[in-house]
Protein backbone atom coordinates (compact mmCIF):
# COMPACT_ATOMS: atom_id res chain seq x y z
CA UNK A 1 0.00 0.00 0.00
CA UNK A 2 3.02 2.00 0.99
CA UNK A 3 4.75 1.73 -1.77
CA UNK A 4 1.89 2.40 -4.25
CA UNK A 5 0.94 5.73 -2.93
CA UNK A 6 4.52 6.89 -3.11
CA UNK A 7 4.81 5.84 -6.54
CA UNK A 8 1.15 8.26 -6.99
CA UNK A 9 2.77 11.08 -5.71
CA UNK A 10 5.04 12.68 -8.18
CA UNK A 11 6.49 15.69 -6.61
CA UNK A 12 8.66 15.91 -9.53
CA UNK A 13 5.92 16.45 -12.37
CA UNK A 14 3.62 19.13 -10.39
CA UNK A 15 2.53 21.47 -12.39
CA UNK A 16 4.84 24.51 -13.67
CA UNK A 17 2.13 26.87 -11.91
CA UNK A 18 2.42 25.26 -8.86
CA UNK A 19 5.88 25.35 -9.05
CA UNK A 20 5.95 28.92 -9.32
CA UNK A 21 4.35 29.59 -6.47
CA UNK A 22 6.43 27.34 -4.49
CA UNK A 23 9.48 29.00 -5.96
CA UNK A 24 7.71 32.67 -5.65
CA UNK A 25 8.09 32.15 -1.43
CA UNK A 26 12.02 30.62 -1.72
CA UNK A 27 15.04 33.00 -1.59
CA UNK A 28 17.98 32.63 -3.85
CA UNK A 29 20.19 30.08 -2.01
CA UNK A 30 17.16 27.98 -1.77
CA UNK A 31 16.32 28.13 -5.29
CA UNK A 32 19.96 27.12 -6.03
CA UNK A 33 19.61 24.12 -4.02
CA UNK A 34 16.26 23.51 -5.63
CA UNK A 35 17.44 23.63 -9.38
CA UNK A 36 19.35 20.82 -8.08
CA UNK A 37 17.08 18.14 -6.95
CA UNK A 38 15.88 16.97 -10.26
CA UNK A 39 15.59 17.90 -13.98
CA UNK A 40 11.78 19.30 -14.40
CA UNK A 41 12.62 21.17 -11.39
CA UNK A 42 15.82 22.66 -12.83
CA UNK A 43 13.99 23.63 -15.61
CA UNK A 44 10.96 25.06 -13.94
CA UNK A 45 13.44 26.93 -11.56
CA UNK A 46 15.65 28.53 -14.43
CA UNK A 47 12.23 30.05 -16.57
CA UNK A 48 11.46 31.30 -13.56
CA UNK A 49 14.33 33.42 -12.28
CA UNK A 50 14.90 34.70 -16.31
CA UNK A 51 11.32 35.51 -16.28
CA UNK A 52 10.58 39.60 -16.52
CA UNK A 53 8.08 38.70 -13.52
CA UNK A 54 11.15 37.22 -11.29
CA UNK A 55 13.42 40.57 -11.51
CA UNK A 56 10.72 43.05 -10.52
CA UNK A 57 10.49 41.06 -7.41
CA UNK A 58 12.03 42.76 -4.27
CA UNK A 59 14.85 41.11 -2.99
CA UNK A 60 16.55 40.99 0.58
CA UNK A 61 19.76 42.18 0.60
CA UNK A 62 22.76 40.19 2.06
CA UNK A 63 25.85 41.12 3.60
CA UNK A 64 29.28 41.10 2.02
CA UNK A 65 32.52 41.42 3.82
CA UNK A 66 35.67 40.89 2.15
CA UNK A 67 37.99 38.98 4.72
CA UNK A 68 41.08 40.03 4.15
CA UNK A 69 43.18 39.84 7.51
CA UNK A 70 45.82 42.13 6.93
CA UNK A 71 45.40 45.43 5.16
CA UNK A 72 47.71 45.66 2.30
CA UNK A 73 47.74 49.33 2.89
CA UNK A 74 49.02 49.06 6.51
CA UNK A 75 51.42 46.34 5.63
CA UNK A 76 52.47 46.91 1.70
CA UNK A 77 55.47 44.26 2.09
CA UNK A 78 56.09 41.82 2.37
CA UNK A 79 52.80 40.22 0.78
CA UNK A 80 53.17 36.83 2.17
CA UNK A 81 49.82 34.64 1.61
CA UNK A 82 48.61 34.43 4.79
CA UNK A 83 47.57 38.37 4.42
CA UNK A 84 45.11 37.38 2.19
CA UNK A 85 42.34 35.31 2.26
CA UNK A 86 40.63 33.45 -0.66
CA UNK A 87 37.10 34.18 -0.29
CA UNK A 88 34.86 36.71 0.36
CA UNK A 89 32.22 36.83 3.40
CA UNK A 90 28.30 36.78 2.74
CA UNK A 91 26.00 36.44 5.18
CA UNK A 92 22.32 35.85 4.79
CA UNK A 93 19.58 37.67 6.90
CA UNK A 94 16.98 34.89 6.44
CA UNK A 95 18.95 32.01 6.96
CA UNK A 96 21.06 34.28 9.75
CA UNK A 97 23.94 31.58 7.43
CA UNK A 98 27.76 33.03 6.59
CA UNK A 99 28.51 31.65 3.49
CA UNK A 100 32.24 32.17 1.30
CA UNK A 101 32.41 33.24 -2.01
CA UNK A 102 35.38 34.12 -4.00
CA UNK A 103 37.80 37.08 -3.16
CA UNK A 104 36.12 39.65 -4.91
CA UNK A 105 39.35 41.24 -4.84
CA UNK A 106 41.15 38.30 -6.62
CA UNK A 107 42.05 40.12 -9.59
CA UNK A 108 43.05 43.27 -8.20
CA UNK A 109 46.80 42.05 -7.22
CA UNK A 110 49.23 42.37 -5.45
CA UNK A 111 47.49 45.48 -3.80
CA UNK A 112 44.16 44.77 -3.73
CA UNK A 113 41.09 46.33 -4.30
CA UNK A 114 38.07 48.21 -2.97
CA UNK A 115 34.65 48.65 -3.15
CA UNK A 116 33.12 52.11 -4.08
CA UNK A 117 29.65 50.89 -4.44
CA UNK A 118 27.10 48.09 -5.06
CA UNK A 119 24.01 48.44 -6.70
CA UNK A 120 21.82 45.76 -8.55
CA UNK A 121 23.83 43.09 -7.27
CA UNK A 122 27.30 44.40 -8.49
CA UNK A 123 30.11 45.83 -7.12
CA UNK A 124 32.18 48.37 -8.22
CA UNK A 125 35.51 47.43 -7.65
CA UNK A 126 38.78 50.03 -7.86
CA UNK A 127 41.77 48.23 -8.42
CA UNK A 128 44.72 49.71 -5.83
CA UNK A 129 47.69 49.16 -8.39
CA UNK A 130 46.47 50.21 -11.74
CA UNK A 131 43.62 52.25 -10.33
CA UNK A 132 41.07 50.65 -12.51
CA UNK A 133 37.49 50.23 -12.35
CA UNK A 134 35.47 47.54 -12.74
CA UNK A 135 32.31 45.88 -12.29
CA UNK A 136 31.78 42.54 -10.78
CA UNK A 137 28.99 40.20 -9.62
CA UNK A 138 29.81 38.53 -6.94
CA UNK A 139 27.68 35.94 -7.43
CA UNK A 140 28.96 34.48 -10.79
CA UNK A 141 32.11 36.38 -10.75
CA UNK A 142 30.84 38.08 -14.56
CA UNK A 143 33.15 41.12 -14.91
CA UNK A 144 32.74 44.16 -17.14
CA UNK A 145 35.20 46.95 -17.36
CA UNK A 146 34.94 50.49 -17.06
CA UNK A 147 37.09 53.62 -18.51
CA UNK A 148 39.61 53.91 -15.82
CA UNK A 149 39.75 56.92 -13.91
CA UNK A 150 43.22 57.91 -13.43
CA UNK A 151 46.31 56.94 -11.62
CA UNK A 152 44.97 55.45 -7.99
CA UNK A 153 47.29 58.24 -6.62
CA UNK A 154 45.99 61.30 -7.95
CA UNK A 155 42.27 61.08 -8.19
CA UNK A 156 40.24 59.66 -5.14
CA UNK A 157 37.03 57.77 -6.54
CA UNK A 158 34.56 58.08 -3.20
CA UNK A 159 31.31 56.20 -4.31
CA UNK A 160 29.58 55.02 -7.54
CA UNK A 161 26.46 54.77 -8.80
CA UNK A 162 24.56 52.43 -11.34
CA UNK A 163 21.82 53.53 -13.39
CA UNK A 164 20.44 49.99 -13.74
CA UNK A 165 20.79 46.04 -13.61
CA UNK A 166 23.94 45.51 -16.44
CA UNK A 167 22.89 41.94 -16.61
CA UNK A 168 19.77 43.16 -18.14
CA UNK A 169 20.68 45.52 -20.59
CA UNK A 170 24.38 46.38 -21.91
CA UNK A 171 22.74 50.37 -21.37
CA UNK A 172 23.43 51.51 -18.54
CA UNK A 173 25.44 53.73 -17.47
CA UNK A 174 27.59 54.55 -14.62
CA UNK A 175 28.39 57.88 -11.87
CA UNK A 176 31.47 58.28 -9.91
CA UNK A 177 32.06 61.05 -7.35
CA UNK A 178 35.72 61.47 -7.06
CA UNK A 179 38.50 64.31 -6.38
CA UNK A 180 41.97 64.69 -5.04
CA UNK A 181 41.53 63.24 -1.76
CA UNK A 182 38.93 61.75 0.05
CA UNK A 183 37.38 65.30 1.55
CA UNK A 184 38.13 67.23 -1.49
CA UNK A 185 36.33 64.55 -3.45
CA UNK A 186 33.79 67.70 -5.23
CA UNK A 187 33.19 66.41 -9.11
CA UNK A 188 30.87 63.77 -10.75
CA UNK A 189 31.82 61.90 -13.97
CA UNK A 190 29.33 60.29 -15.91
CA UNK A 191 30.06 57.26 -18.04
CA UNK A 192 27.49 55.74 -20.90
CA UNK A 193 28.43 51.64 -21.00
CA UNK A 194 28.27 50.33 -24.87
CA UNK A 195 29.36 53.79 -26.49
CA UNK A 196 32.21 54.63 -29.31
CA UNK A 197 33.38 57.18 -26.43
CA UNK A 198 34.40 54.85 -23.61
CA UNK A 199 35.24 57.71 -20.87
CA UNK A 200 34.15 59.95 -17.83
CA UNK A 201 32.62 63.04 -18.79
CA UNK A 202 32.38 65.69 -16.32
CA UNK A 203 29.28 67.40 -15.05
CA UNK A 204 27.74 69.27 -12.66
CA UNK A 205 29.83 71.94 -10.87
CA UNK A 206 32.71 71.70 -8.43
CA UNK A 207 31.01 71.47 -4.94
CA UNK A 208 30.94 68.84 -2.14
CA UNK A 209 28.04 66.38 -2.19
CA UNK A 210 26.00 64.67 1.09
CA UNK A 211 24.77 61.75 -1.24
CA UNK A 212 23.67 61.23 -4.85
CA UNK A 213 21.02 58.32 -6.48
CA UNK A 214 19.63 56.88 -8.87
CA UNK A 215 16.40 56.42 -9.50
CA UNK A 216 14.35 55.59 -12.84
CA UNK A 217 17.35 57.02 -14.82
CA UNK A 218 17.54 60.27 -12.83
CA UNK A 219 20.07 61.12 -10.60
CA UNK A 220 19.20 62.97 -7.20
CA UNK A 221 22.25 65.33 -6.32
CA UNK A 222 22.44 66.82 -2.57
CA UNK A 223 24.91 69.46 -2.47
CA UNK A 224 26.57 70.56 0.64
CA UNK A 225 24.67 73.82 1.11
CA UNK A 226 21.50 71.87 0.72
CA UNK A 227 20.64 72.46 -3.12
CA UNK A 228 19.04 69.24 -4.41
CA UNK A 229 19.49 68.99 -8.37
CA UNK A 230 17.69 66.38 -10.19
CA UNK A 231 19.54 65.48 -13.68
CA UNK A 232 17.58 63.21 -16.32
CA UNK A 233 20.57 60.56 -17.57
CA UNK A 234 17.90 58.58 -20.02
CA UNK A 235 19.76 57.74 -22.97
CA UNK A 236 22.12 60.68 -22.68
CA UNK A 237 25.50 60.83 -23.50
CA UNK A 238 25.82 63.49 -20.67
CA UNK A 239 23.16 64.43 -18.32
CA UNK A 240 21.00 67.22 -18.29
CA UNK A 241 20.22 68.85 -15.49
CA UNK A 242 15.95 69.23 -14.87
CA UNK A 243 15.68 70.70 -11.47
CA UNK A 244 17.04 72.47 -8.88
CA UNK A 245 15.74 73.26 -5.46
CA UNK A 246 16.79 74.59 -1.99
CA UNK A 247 14.58 75.04 0.95
CA UNK A 248 16.36 77.39 3.76
CA UNK A 249 13.99 76.78 6.38
CA UNK A 250 13.93 72.73 6.10
CA UNK A 251 17.75 72.94 5.82
CA UNK A 252 18.53 73.79 9.21
CA UNK A 253 18.86 70.16 9.95
CA UNK A 254 21.99 70.51 8.08
CA UNK A 255 23.11 72.66 10.62
CA UNK A 256 23.87 69.87 12.85
CA UNK A 257 26.88 67.84 12.74
CA UNK A 258 25.81 64.81 10.79
CA UNK A 259 28.09 62.32 10.27
CA UNK A 260 26.42 61.31 7.52
CA UNK A 261 23.09 61.21 5.24
CA UNK A 262 21.67 58.91 2.54
CA UNK A 263 19.19 59.38 -0.03
CA UNK A 264 16.95 55.85 -0.21
CA UNK A 265 14.25 55.21 -2.88
CA UNK A 266 11.32 53.75 -0.73
CA UNK A 267 8.24 52.85 -2.56
CA UNK A 268 8.55 55.45 -4.84
CA UNK A 269 9.36 58.34 -2.91
CA UNK A 270 12.81 59.70 -2.23
CA UNK A 271 13.81 60.25 1.57
CA UNK A 272 16.67 61.64 3.56
CA UNK A 273 18.63 59.50 6.02
CA UNK A 274 20.38 61.94 8.88
CA UNK A 275 22.58 60.09 10.95
CA UNK A 276 22.16 62.23 14.08
CA UNK A 277 24.48 60.51 16.86
CA UNK A 278 28.22 60.03 15.73
CA UNK A 279 28.96 57.49 18.75
CA UNK A 280 29.09 54.36 18.61
CA UNK A 281 25.64 53.84 17.79
CA UNK A 282 23.98 55.87 15.60
CA UNK A 283 20.92 57.20 15.13
CA UNK A 284 18.72 58.33 12.68
CA UNK A 285 16.17 61.16 11.12
CA UNK A 286 14.06 60.25 8.29
CA UNK A 287 12.54 63.29 6.11
CA UNK A 288 10.75 62.87 3.14
CA UNK A 289 11.07 64.85 -0.69
CA UNK A 290 8.14 66.77 -1.48
CA UNK A 291 8.33 69.11 -4.66
CA UNK A 292 4.43 70.09 -3.77
CA UNK A 293 5.19 72.97 -2.13
CA UNK A 294 6.15 74.08 1.21
CA UNK A 295 9.01 72.44 2.92
CA UNK A 296 11.27 70.51 -0.05
CA UNK A 297 11.84 67.63 3.19
CA UNK A 298 9.26 66.84 5.30
CA UNK A 299 10.22 65.17 8.69
CA UNK A 300 9.05 61.34 8.48
CA UNK A 301 7.58 59.88 11.80
CA UNK A 302 7.69 56.38 10.87
CA UNK A 303 9.08 54.08 8.48
CA UNK A 304 5.78 51.73 8.62
CA UNK A 305 6.26 48.36 7.15
CA UNK A 306 9.78 49.64 5.54
CA UNK A 307 13.43 48.40 6.69
CA UNK A 308 15.99 50.33 5.22
CA UNK A 309 19.59 49.57 4.35
CA UNK A 310 22.05 52.46 4.11
CA UNK A 311 25.98 52.36 3.61
CA UNK A 312 28.54 53.01 0.76
CA UNK A 313 25.93 50.81 -1.13
CA UNK A 314 22.96 52.06 -3.55
CA UNK A 315 20.26 52.41 -0.16
CA UNK A 316 17.70 49.85 -0.18
CA UNK A 317 14.49 49.61 1.15
CA UNK A 318 11.95 46.63 1.67
CA UNK A 319 8.24 45.44 3.14
CA UNK A 320 8.95 43.96 6.13
CA UNK A 321 5.64 42.17 5.55
CA UNK A 322 7.23 40.30 2.43
CA UNK A 323 10.28 39.56 4.81
CA UNK A 324 9.56 38.73 7.89
CA UNK A 325 13.55 38.36 9.06
CA UNK A 326 13.81 42.39 8.92
CA UNK A 327 12.50 44.24 11.08
CA UNK A 328 9.67 46.79 10.29
CA UNK A 329 10.28 50.79 10.60
CA UNK A 330 13.92 50.27 11.31
CA UNK A 331 17.34 51.88 9.76
CA UNK A 332 20.10 48.58 9.29
CA UNK A 333 23.57 50.26 8.93
CA UNK A 334 26.99 49.20 9.92
CA UNK A 335 29.59 51.40 11.62
CA UNK A 336 32.99 51.00 12.50
CA UNK A 337 34.06 50.26 16.19
CA UNK A 338 37.19 51.56 17.71
CA UNK A 339 37.29 49.44 20.74
CA UNK A 340 37.86 46.09 19.01
CA UNK A 341 38.49 47.20 15.59
CA UNK A 342 35.81 46.06 13.53
CA UNK A 343 32.29 46.62 12.05
CA UNK A 344 29.18 46.65 14.31
CA UNK A 345 26.23 45.76 12.54
CA UNK A 346 23.02 47.18 13.66
CA UNK A 347 19.46 48.16 12.77
CA UNK A 348 17.86 51.63 14.62
CA UNK A 349 13.86 51.36 15.55
CA UNK A 350 12.35 54.66 14.85
CA UNK A 351 9.23 54.00 17.27
CA UNK A 352 11.68 52.28 20.09
CA UNK A 353 14.40 55.10 19.50
CA UNK A 354 16.65 52.23 20.21
CA UNK A 355 19.68 50.50 18.60
CA UNK A 356 19.82 46.60 18.35
CA UNK A 357 23.39 45.32 17.90
CA UNK A 358 23.15 42.57 14.98
CA UNK A 359 26.10 40.95 15.06
CA UNK A 360 30.30 42.41 15.18
CA UNK A 361 32.77 41.54 12.50
CA UNK A 362 36.46 41.81 14.26
CA UNK A 363 38.24 40.69 11.28
CA UNK A 364 37.08 43.68 9.32
CA UNK A 365 39.83 46.62 8.20
CA UNK A 366 38.57 49.70 8.55
CA UNK A 367 39.01 50.48 4.82
CA UNK A 368 37.04 47.09 3.76
CA UNK A 369 33.57 48.30 4.76
CA UNK A 370 30.69 45.52 4.74
CA UNK A 371 28.56 46.17 2.00
CA UNK A 372 24.60 45.57 1.84
CA UNK A 373 24.22 44.03 -1.69
CA UNK A 374 21.00 42.48 -3.49
CA UNK A 375 22.34 38.69 -4.77
CA UNK A 376 21.52 38.82 -8.93
CA UNK A 377 23.31 35.30 -9.15
CA UNK A 378 21.75 34.57 -12.35
CA UNK B 1 -25.09 46.18 0.14
CA UNK B 2 -27.34 43.53 -1.86
CA UNK B 3 -24.69 40.84 -2.35
CA UNK B 4 -24.54 40.56 1.29
CA UNK B 5 -28.05 39.67 1.89
CA UNK B 6 -28.41 37.85 -1.12
CA UNK B 7 -24.52 36.13 0.47
CA UNK B 8 -26.17 35.46 3.47
CA UNK B 9 -29.46 33.95 2.25
CA UNK B 10 -27.46 31.64 0.07
CA UNK B 11 -25.20 30.21 2.90
CA UNK B 12 -27.52 27.72 4.38
CA UNK B 13 -28.36 26.51 0.55
CA UNK B 14 -26.29 23.36 0.05
CA UNK B 15 -24.82 21.95 -3.19
CA UNK B 16 -24.34 18.61 -4.16
CA UNK B 17 -20.74 17.71 -5.44
CA UNK B 18 -19.02 14.24 -6.58
CA UNK B 19 -15.51 13.04 -5.93
CA UNK B 20 -13.79 11.04 -8.51
CA UNK B 21 -14.76 7.80 -6.47
CA UNK B 22 -18.09 7.77 -6.72
CA UNK B 23 -18.83 9.51 -3.48
CA UNK B 24 -20.98 12.07 -2.90
CA UNK B 25 -20.80 15.19 -0.25
CA UNK B 26 -23.61 17.81 0.62
CA UNK B 27 -21.67 21.01 1.48
CA UNK B 28 -23.14 24.54 1.81
CA UNK B 29 -23.16 26.86 -1.23
CA UNK B 30 -20.85 29.62 0.05
CA UNK B 31 -18.42 26.99 1.44
CA UNK B 32 -18.40 25.35 -1.72
CA UNK B 33 -17.79 28.79 -3.83
CA UNK B 34 -14.57 29.12 -2.06
CA UNK B 35 -13.72 27.49 -4.91
CA UNK B 36 -13.80 29.54 -8.31
CA UNK B 37 -14.03 26.36 -10.57
CA UNK B 38 -17.33 25.01 -8.52
CA UNK B 39 -18.64 28.26 -8.13
CA UNK B 40 -18.44 29.08 -12.33
CA UNK B 41 -20.13 25.49 -12.32
CA UNK B 42 -22.89 26.54 -10.23
CA UNK B 43 -23.11 29.55 -12.20
CA UNK B 44 -22.92 27.74 -15.36
CA UNK B 45 -25.43 25.27 -14.58
CA UNK B 46 -27.46 27.61 -12.54
CA UNK B 47 -30.11 25.78 -9.58
CA UNK B 48 -30.66 22.64 -12.16
CA UNK B 49 -27.55 21.44 -10.93
CA UNK B 50 -28.15 17.75 -9.56
CA UNK B 51 -24.47 17.03 -8.34
CA UNK B 52 -21.36 18.78 -9.39
CA UNK B 53 -18.81 16.16 -10.67
CA UNK B 54 -15.40 16.66 -9.59
CA UNK B 55 -13.13 13.95 -11.81
CA UNK B 56 -9.82 14.88 -10.39
CA UNK B 57 -10.32 15.02 -6.77
CA UNK B 58 -10.96 11.66 -4.55
CA UNK B 59 -13.04 11.73 -1.69
CA UNK B 60 -10.50 11.64 1.40
CA UNK B 61 -9.22 14.93 -0.51
CA UNK B 62 -12.03 16.49 -0.99
CA UNK B 63 -12.99 16.75 2.67
CA UNK B 64 -10.19 17.60 3.87
CA UNK B 65 -10.45 20.59 1.12
CA UNK B 66 -14.09 21.30 2.22
CA UNK B 67 -13.23 21.38 6.04
CA UNK B 68 -10.85 24.35 4.71
CA UNK B 69 -13.86 26.03 2.94
CA UNK B 70 -16.19 25.54 5.43
CA UNK B 71 -13.46 27.38 7.97
CA UNK B 72 -12.96 30.06 5.73
CA UNK B 73 -16.52 30.65 4.69
CA UNK B 74 -16.94 33.67 6.30
CA UNK B 75 -14.89 37.01 6.56
CA UNK B 76 -12.75 37.00 9.28
CA UNK B 77 -13.03 39.34 11.51
CA UNK B 78 -9.40 41.23 13.67
CA UNK B 79 -10.58 38.98 16.63
CA UNK B 80 -10.67 35.67 15.07
CA UNK B 81 -7.56 35.98 13.38
CA UNK B 82 -4.89 34.98 15.03
CA UNK B 83 -7.24 31.77 15.93
CA UNK B 84 -7.50 31.29 12.20
CA UNK B 85 -3.33 31.69 12.00
CA UNK B 86 -3.56 29.08 14.45
CA UNK B 87 -6.43 27.09 12.72
CA UNK B 88 -4.43 27.05 9.05
CA UNK B 89 -1.21 26.40 10.30
CA UNK B 90 -2.25 22.81 11.92
CA UNK B 91 -4.11 22.65 8.71
CA UNK B 92 -1.48 22.23 6.21
CA UNK B 93 0.89 20.44 8.91
CA UNK B 94 -0.76 17.07 7.24
CA UNK B 95 1.95 13.95 5.71
CA UNK B 96 3.68 14.12 2.59
CA UNK B 97 1.44 11.95 0.44
CA UNK B 98 -2.37 13.99 1.62
CA UNK B 99 -0.17 17.49 1.19
CA UNK B 100 0.48 16.27 -2.46
CA UNK B 101 -3.30 15.41 -3.36
CA UNK B 102 -4.44 18.76 -1.36
CA UNK B 103 -1.96 20.70 -3.20
CA UNK B 104 -3.49 19.32 -6.95
CA UNK B 105 -7.07 19.56 -5.50
CA UNK B 106 -6.47 23.45 -4.81
CA UNK B 107 -5.28 24.09 -8.02
CA UNK B 108 -8.04 22.38 -10.11
CA UNK B 109 -11.06 24.06 -7.78
CA UNK B 110 -8.51 26.99 -7.97
CA UNK B 111 -8.76 28.01 -4.16
CA UNK B 112 -6.26 31.17 -4.75
CA UNK B 113 -6.17 31.40 -0.58
CA UNK B 114 -5.54 27.78 0.57
CA UNK B 115 -3.15 27.58 -2.86
CA UNK B 116 -1.09 30.11 -1.81
CA UNK B 117 -0.74 28.25 2.38
CA UNK B 118 -0.21 24.76 1.11
CA UNK B 119 2.62 26.18 -1.32
CA UNK B 120 3.98 28.66 1.90
CA UNK B 121 4.33 24.91 3.60
CA UNK B 122 5.55 23.38 0.57
CA UNK B 123 8.34 26.07 0.36
CA UNK B 124 8.94 26.11 4.24
CA UNK B 125 10.21 22.36 3.78
CA UNK B 126 12.30 23.21 1.53
CA UNK B 127 14.20 25.83 2.81
CA UNK B 128 17.52 25.49 4.21
CA UNK B 129 17.72 21.91 2.94
CA UNK B 130 20.46 20.35 0.86
CA UNK B 131 19.13 18.69 -2.05
CA UNK B 132 19.55 15.58 -1.02
CA UNK B 133 17.75 15.90 2.08
CA UNK B 134 15.00 17.46 -0.44
CA UNK B 135 15.00 14.49 -2.16
CA UNK B 136 14.52 12.41 0.63
CA UNK B 137 11.84 14.61 1.89
CA UNK B 138 9.03 14.61 -1.03
CA UNK B 139 10.61 10.62 -2.32
CA UNK B 140 11.97 12.45 -5.74
CA UNK B 141 14.57 10.43 -7.39
CA UNK B 142 17.75 11.98 -8.85
CA UNK B 143 17.93 11.85 -12.68
CA UNK B 144 20.39 13.85 -13.32
CA UNK B 145 23.83 12.16 -14.57
CA UNK B 146 26.66 12.32 -12.00
CA UNK B 147 28.31 15.10 -14.99
CA UNK B 148 24.75 16.93 -14.97
CA UNK B 149 24.61 17.51 -11.10
CA UNK B 150 28.31 18.48 -10.65
CA UNK B 151 27.86 21.25 -13.22
CA UNK B 152 24.63 22.33 -12.03
CA UNK B 153 26.06 22.50 -8.05
CA UNK B 154 29.54 23.72 -9.87
CA UNK B 155 27.56 27.46 -10.86
CA UNK B 156 27.02 28.48 -7.22
CA UNK B 157 29.27 25.68 -5.55
CA UNK B 158 29.50 28.05 -2.49
CA UNK B 159 25.46 27.45 -2.26
CA UNK B 160 25.99 24.15 -1.27
CA UNK B 161 28.74 24.42 1.18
Amino acid sequence: MAGNKAEKQKWSELPPEIMELILEKLGCVDIMRFKAVTKSWCLVANSYVSSPLYSQIPKSPWLIYPTIRKHPLFYPSPQSPEDHNDHSGLFNFAEKKAYKIKNVFEECKPLGGYVLGSSHGWLVIRDRTSGDLFLLNPFTSAKIQLPSAGNHNDVVVRKAFLSSDPSLSESFSVVIWHGWSNDRCRRLSYHMHGQEHNTWTLFGSEDRYWDIIYYNDQLYVLRLNGLLEVWESRNRLIPTKIAAVRDETTWQWLEYSITNLNLVESLGEILCVVCIQGAARYKYNVYKLDFGGGKLWKKVKTLKDQAVFVGRNQSVSLSAREFPELERNSVYYSSWNLHYMGYDLCLYNLEEDDVVLLMKHKHFSRCLTPFWIVPNPW
Amino acid sequence: MASSTSGSSSSSKVVKIRSSDNENFEVEEAAAARSETIKKLLEDVGDDADVIPLPNVDAKTLVKVMEWCKKHMDDVDELNKEEMKTWDAEFVDMDQSCLYNVLLAANFLNIKELLDQLTQKVADMIKGKSPEEIRATFNIKNDFTPEEEAEIRKQNAWAFE
